[in-house]
């Protein structure tokens, strides 16, 4: 067997977890309480793919392999309290009693360490239920306080204790407008300066282009935190479709790796998802593979603000639920290949991987979404994904030439210099987006000043 | 009991989980690591409906947060109230401020970097066959530079776009982009599908309207009478 096991860390992180944990178990037949759902003698999924996610346990209940980690108790408290409590053993729920107050230093320095032990050790024993482990799964925001510094620990540490295990993340990425904390530029700079050589493969959200997709396709004029965060549950229930049902790509965690990332500190792939549409609407859309397609390729569908016309295309897999022909798909694909806006580097070899999963979306009840008999989720390593980078340390700047703020991470013990290295790294990394796209020698590109 | 909230300021807007046995004192002190004002700055208004403009102000420190009528989905609005705030600054991305920009000497020295896995790897440019692939590009571009005229009309081949035509206003080297490597053709688009005015970086080569200007590599370009294109002449045929 090749298990996985989730971590959601902070606030977001915990509450994306929520939503991924309910959409799972409708995919999989399983009742909130962690039983199966009546007229089912097996799990959907086939064995193979469900124990990836799930444990079962003696009485027939079956168990998510996950972990909840919070320093303060409020927001898993929710959890505990929630329609899903039963699904989880009190044990995977972990709090501490001080929250990291939105700073980094708290999170990764003070209140996180003195958790860390406590969440090693759950962490272990989840490991030991395990015949093959395969990897970690985290899910996080990079601007919180919990999020990003005790996250960033964690990383650190797996990357200690399971040496070569593949460790992906799903990482919120602060708004380019919606700020939800006034130092979310320092924490996001910060973790992800720390955890660039501990995670494999980031695929990340911006809530703001989360929303705006929201707003757009389903036709909610303010939308919750909670459509939201149906939304990024619907795209790494995609992400992770193929790991959980009998998939052709992406199998496995490592393969993510694999195929995406040519360079270890490039593995920031865009993820575009198709289609996004509310149920008054679907009736009239017949979303066909060739439309799925090339929506996912459109900026309005992806879940970073950045233009992937303006950037090249280093990796692609594009990666089907529900009803694809695989030769629709060849189609398809070949027509968005031929696309001039769809840019390839030319010094390394550029590969469109396609994985097909039979099994369609599912939506929860009283959902925004509308059931969709197919979808498809792009993920590209494109340098358009820079624009997100240098869109923080610029604000990271604007802050840090007047050292605002910076006296709340140097109280918690923490080192001025820190900010200075991982900025000098974050730069470093806008740099190594920019060497990807030099060396143009091919004559037929397009270029133009 | 605990609720979720909105808490807005000018620079942040976020959901949070509170509860209502704290004191005003200490929501206070909890919206200072939120929003960066100081408790003693903060101006508290609690609009309990989130649609509505009604709101009431939370101002008694010493009281508990279930004295006041505080729904699920309410939103708390922190303002300032220092009229010098240190925030104002950060308000405006646009101001002139530092930018720490890594010089190329500095990226060069570093061994983590994508820029040495390629020296390394004889990758791109440090691939022993590049400097000849090169080559023969810049020597195809000058040969086809040969054959255009400045002055002509010309259109687009393999192009991003659709098809464009326009007039051929420079043909020679443009150290602004390459270091004059290659040889470019400064053109001027009869229709604003450009990128500039005829300068690059400040340095004229050709004089035009901002957004019909571009520099394109000579085998983009096909030199021939292409007269303007009619915008709405095309479908007339059928």
């Amino acid at each position: 067997m090749r298990e996985v096991i989730s971590v959601n860390v902070g606030q977001a992180g915990c509450q994306i977890g929520n939503s991924c944990w309910e959409l799972y178990s409708l995919e999989h037949g399983i009742q909130p309480d962690g039983y199966l759902k009546e007229g089912l003698t097996r799990p959907k999924g086939g064995e193979e793919g469900f124990s990836t996610f799930f444990s079962e346990t003696g009485s027939g209940k079956y168990v998510p392999r996950a972990l909840y980690v919070d320093l303060e108790p409020n927001v898993v408290d929710e959890v505990r309290t929630g329609k899903y409590k039963d699904l989880f053993h009190p044990e995977q729920l972990i709090t501490g009693k001080e929250d990291a107050a939105n700073n980094y230093a708290r999170g990764h320095y003070t209140v996180g360490r003195d958790l860390l032990d406590d969440v090693l050790e759950r962490i272990r024993r989840m490991a030991d239920q395990c015949d093959g482990l395969q990897g970690f799964l985290f899910t996080h925001s990079l601007g919180g306080g919990t999020g990003s510094g005790f996250g960033s620990l964690l990383l650190e540490q797996l990357s200690l204790e399971y040496g070569k295990k593949a460790k992906l993340e799903f990482a919120v990425y602060p708004g380019p407008q919606m700020s939800t904390s006034v130092v979310e530029p320092y924490n996001t700079v910060l973790t992800t300066h720390t955890t660039l050589e501990h995670a494999d493969c980031t695929f990340m959200v911006d809530n703001e282009a989360i929303y705006d997709i929201c707003r757009r396709n389903l036709d909610i004029s303010r939308p919750s935190f909670s459509s939201l965060n149906s939304l990024i549950a619907q795209v790494v229930s995609s992400v992770t479709a193929s790991l959980r049902f009998d998939g052709s790509l992406n199998v496995d965690l490592n393969e993510f790796q694999t195929n995406l990332v040519p360079f270890p500190r490039i593995h920031f792939p865009l993820v575009g998802y198709a289609p996004v549409v509310s149920s008054a609407r679907a009736i009239h859309e017949s979303n066909s593979v060739a439309e799925i397609t090339n929506a996912c390729f459109e900026p309005g569908n992806q879940m970073v603000k950045c233009d992937p016309r303006a950037g090249k295309y280093m990796a692609t897999c594009l990666l089907y639920r529900g009803d694809a022909v695989t030769r629709d798909v060849q189609n398809a694909v070949s027509q968005v290949k031929a696309k001039k806006t769809v840019q390839l580097v030319d010094w390394i070899p550029t590969g469109f991987k396609i994985g097909i999963c039979y099994q369609p979306p599912t939506v929860p009840p009283e959902s925004d979404f509308a059931a969709v008999s197919r979808a498809v989720c792009m993920l590209s390593n494109t340098t358009a994904i820079a624009e997100a980078w240098r869109r923080i340390d610029k604000k990271f700047d604007l802050m840090y030439s007047k050292r605002a703020f910076v006296h709340w991470y140097v109280g918690e013990g923490m080192e001025e210099g820190e900010f200075t290295e991982a900025r000098e790294d974050l730069a470093a990394l806008e740099r190594d987006y920019e060497e990807v796209g030099f060396d143009s020698n091919d004559p037929e590109e397009g270029e133009e000043y | 009991m605990d609720i979720t909230v909105n808490v807005t300021s000018s620079l942040t807007n976020s959901q949070r989980r509170i509860s209502t046995n704290w004191t005003v004192a200490h929501l206070k002190q909890r919206l200072e690591q939120i929003t960066g004002i100081p408790p003693q700055s903060q101006e508290l208004l609690l609009y309990p409906l989130p649609t509505s403009s009604e709101s009431v102000s939370i101002d008694k420190d010493d009281s508990l947060l279930s004295g006041y009528e505080l729904p699920e989905g309410a939103r708390i609005q922190v303002n300032d109230t220092r009229p010098d705030s240190e925030l104002r600054a950060l308000e405006d991305e646009g101001r002139p401020h530092e930018e720490y920009v890594m010089d190329d000497e500095e990226y060069d020295k570093r061994t983590d970097t994508l820029r040495h896995w390629k020296r390394v790897n004889q990758l791109g440019k440090y691939d022993p066959s590049y400097t000849g692939k090169l080559n023969k590009s810049v020597q195809l571009n000058s040969s086809i530079a040969q054959n255009l005229t400045v002055g002509s009309r010309f259109r687009t081949v393999n192009d991003t776009h659709d098809e464009r035509r326009g007039i051929i206003r420079f043909i020679g080297k443009v150290p602004e982009i390459d270091q004059g490597l290659q040889t470019w053709c400064g053109v001027e688009f009869d229709e604003p599908l450009g990128k500039n005015d005829g300068s690059i970086k400040g340095v004229y080569y050709f004089n035009c309207n901002p957004g019909y200007g571009s520099f394109l590599k000579p085998q983009q370009i096909e030199q021939g009478d292409f007269p303007e294109l009619d915008p709405f002449g095309s479908d007339d045929e059928i």
